[in-house]
């Protein structure tokens, strides 16, 4: 602070009314930089002379999130992304703490904190890009703190995990599920085999290795220390006793789910998330389900598109599902509570006591449960950024991803709302003179109310791409560049 | 609520004057040709301005759909064309300024302080204009916050006060910057 303030001082730099905030805001938390405080990141030019300054760097460095957990006591989030970087996180206040490279450098899609708080697992395949199958896969056990592996097991050959692991309650058995032999995951026959294999979290000592035909390991979970439950492929569930070798497979369902789905707190049902056709409507639909060895206790649908993936609630009555459309929905014995606020497109997971659901992919997003409010959303464009204009204190940004985020220019912070719940790309953007329509042009010209994020008009009936689109100054009219020579003035009102 | 027609070629970028009553459109450049469905890299294309309200317009200069703007006190069009980047008188189409750049993007500050471009030949920084003589009152180059990224920038936008530049990049990151 000292510093930015002598540099204020000297009148070297910048605008006065940016740093002033933000020198404020720093002075208020002395410990905590500002979100994505550039210095936060490895290796960034901070320093730019002349009367331009860096200021915020927005979303840098992600792409996507591939694993997350929260720390039991509900402190720190860590998070891995397609980078292969891990990255830390202020779990209350959604702000970065500090980052590291793990090891193998390549995307990490298993990750769970241990018990004690300190140290997590991650787990990565290595993937082979001419062939067809992976080469293994390894997981290690972090530091949370320096980021330093403590021990590590590998597997080699055609082992690949998927999504799958976890900590036995003691924090000393690491289970990780995945394909096994004769892998191939494009054509999932039914010789396949899935594989779970355990080791020794702190010394790195090879456990045991349970094969069960399936395609691959959809849910792992302890119910004891030497208790293990396996979903193999979605219908199925397994019971693995570490300590006699005994094997139990029960089948639930008939359905073949294609998404992580998730095993009741109690061991006795599964949660899948199945695609469905509806056959009066155009696009998929997903089925949640909940399945335990009576049969099925419930069912609904929800999410448009595929590949959703659901996960139970500690209480083992509620659960939550998440879609590739962003949408989320809680579930209470089958009667679902669609959330306001869209997820990342990925998969959902709760935290231990219940209290946070987290829906990670293009980005994360993270829920208080017991108010259905959204705490926070990080990470930016899965694409090049093709569009920005400011809207009064709020920044939007069109990406090729499907994506107008809006970001806080003050602390440089991802808003929670964005414009958009359906994936649109945004080539170019132009807001009113006073902040309140934006519209964004891409294949289509879609016209938004800022303040909402809601979407008030499409206008996507042009025979021709248009190229770009202005809105006037008042916010009353829109100008399209296009159909081909032609410019069209639209009325936002009413058309 | 109108069609305003006239340009020849593909109409690439439009902006309204800050008083809302005109608008300038852009065409030319590349485009498909829809008989032969070989693209046409440049096509040649002009300058428009139009009375918003009149529907009645005029061809400014020739252009080749590069984007375009008008200054704070909506008398200048600002456009990059053939090479260059230039400014026209938005009512008699005199061309008051010629810059031999062809940047990629620009950004017109409404405060009316400042341009900021970005791209053309050999061109790898964000350079602030100054708006009334053309000279550069500030570069940075592309900070690189990805590895593989290519650090070009995409697009440019000035807050309303014309005190914070953003760009967005084809690194998926967005940036803000303070403008003295």
């Amino acid at each position: 602070v000292s510093a930015k303030v002598r540099l204020l001082t000297a009148g070297a730099l910048v605008l006065v009314a940016v740093v002033a905030v933000l020198s404020a805001r720093r002075s208020a938390q002395p410990d905590a930089p500002a979100p994505d405080d550039p210095s936060d990141l490895p290796s960034h030019p901070l320093a730019v002379d002349g009367p331009l300054r860096l200021v915020h760097v927005l979303g840098a460095g992600h792409m996507e999130f591939t694993a997350f957990d929260l720390s039991p006591d509900g402190k720190t989030l860590i998070t891995c992304d397609t980078t292969g970087d891990a990255r830390v996180w202020d779990a209350e206040a959604g702000r970065p703490l500090r980052g590291f490279k793990l090891p193998s450098g390549i995307p990490h899609r298993g990750l769970v904190f241990r018990p004690d708080g300190n140290t997590f697992v991650a787990v990565a395949g290595k993937f082979r890009r001419d062939k067809d199958d992976s080469d293994g896969w390894t997981a290690a056990v972090y530091d949370l703190a320096t980021g330093a592996a403590r021990s590590s097991y590998s597997r080699t050959g055609p082992h690949k995990p998927v999504n799958v692991v976890a900590v036995s309650p003691d924090g000393k058995t690491v289970a990780v599920g995945g394909y096994g032999r004769h892998l191939d995951d494009r054509n999932a026959h039914p010789g396949s085999v899935a594989e779970v294999a355990t080791w020794d979290a702190d010394t790195g000592a090879a456990g045991k290795v349970f094969e069960r035909p399936g395609v691959f390991v959809m849910g792992l979970r302890f119910t004891g220390p030497d208790a293990i439950v396996v979903m193999p492929t979605g219908g199925d569930m397994t019971r693995l006793d570490l300590r006699t070798d005994r094997v139990e497979t029960s089948r639930l369902s008939n359905a073949y789910a294609v998404r992580p789905a998730d095993i009741s707190p109690d061991g006795r049902a599964i949660v899948s998330a199945i695609d469905v056709s509806i056959d009066t409507h155009p696009t998929k639909a997903v089925e949640i389900s909940v399945h335990d060895a009576s049969g099925r206790r419930w069912v609904g649908v929800g999410h448009a598109g595929a590949n959703a993936g659901a996960v139970f609630h500690p209480d083992g009555r509620l659960a939550a599902s998440s879609g590739q459309d962003g949408s989320v929905i809680l579930w209470r014995d089958g009667v679902g509570e669609a959330l306001p606020e869209p997820g990342g497109g990925g998969r959902p997971q709760l935290s231990a006591d219940g209290n946070t659901l987290m829906v990670g992919g293009g980005h994360l997003a993270v829920w208080d449960v017991p108010t259905r409010r959204l705490r926070y959303a990080v990470g930016g464009h899965g694409s090049q950024v093709f569009a920005v204009a400011f809207a009064g204190g709020t920044l939007l940004t069109g990406g090729n991803d499907g994506k107008v985020l809006a970001w806080d220019v003050v602390t440089g912070r991802r808003l929670g709302r964005w414009l958009g719940g359906e994936p649109h790309n945004a080539h170019r953007l132009s807001v009113s003179a006073d902040g309140r329509v934006a519209v964004s042009t891409a294949g289509g010209v879609r016209i938004w109310d800022v303040a909402s994020g809601k979407l008030t008009r499409t206008l996507d009936g042009m025979a021709a791409r248009p190229y770009d689109a202005a809105v006037s100054p008042d916010g009353s009219l829109v100008a399209v560049a296009g159909p081909r020579t032609s410019v069209t003035l639209f009325e936002v009102a009413s058309g | 609520v109108r069609t305003f027609d006239g340009h020849k070629s593909y109409v690439r970028a439009v902006a309204f004057s800050p008083d809302g009553k005109r608008l300038a459109s852009a065409a030319g450049g590349q485009r498909r040709d829809e008989r032969t469905n070989l693209y046409i890299l440049n096509d040649p294309g002009e300058l428009r301005v139009w009375d918003v309200a009149a529907g009645t317009g005029g061809e400014l200069a020739e252009a080749t759909g590069g984007p375009v703007g008008f200054t704070p006190d909506g008398r200048t069009v600002v456009s990059a064309a053939f090479g260059g980047l230039g400014r026209w008188d938005a009512s008699t189409g005199a061309r008051s300024r010629w810059d031999a750049i062809s940047p990629s993007v620009i950004a017109i500050d409404p405060a009316g302080r400042h341009l900021a471009v970005f791209g053309g030949r050999g061109r790898s920084a964000v350079q602030l204009l100054d708006a009334a003589d053309g000279r550069v009152v500030a570069e940075t180059p592309v900070p690189s916050v990805v590895a593989s990224g290519d650090g070009r920038i995409e697009c440019l936008a000035f807050s309303p006060d014309g005190k914070l530049l953003a760009a967005g990049t084809s690194d998926r990151t967005a940036f803000v910057w303070a403008v003295r």
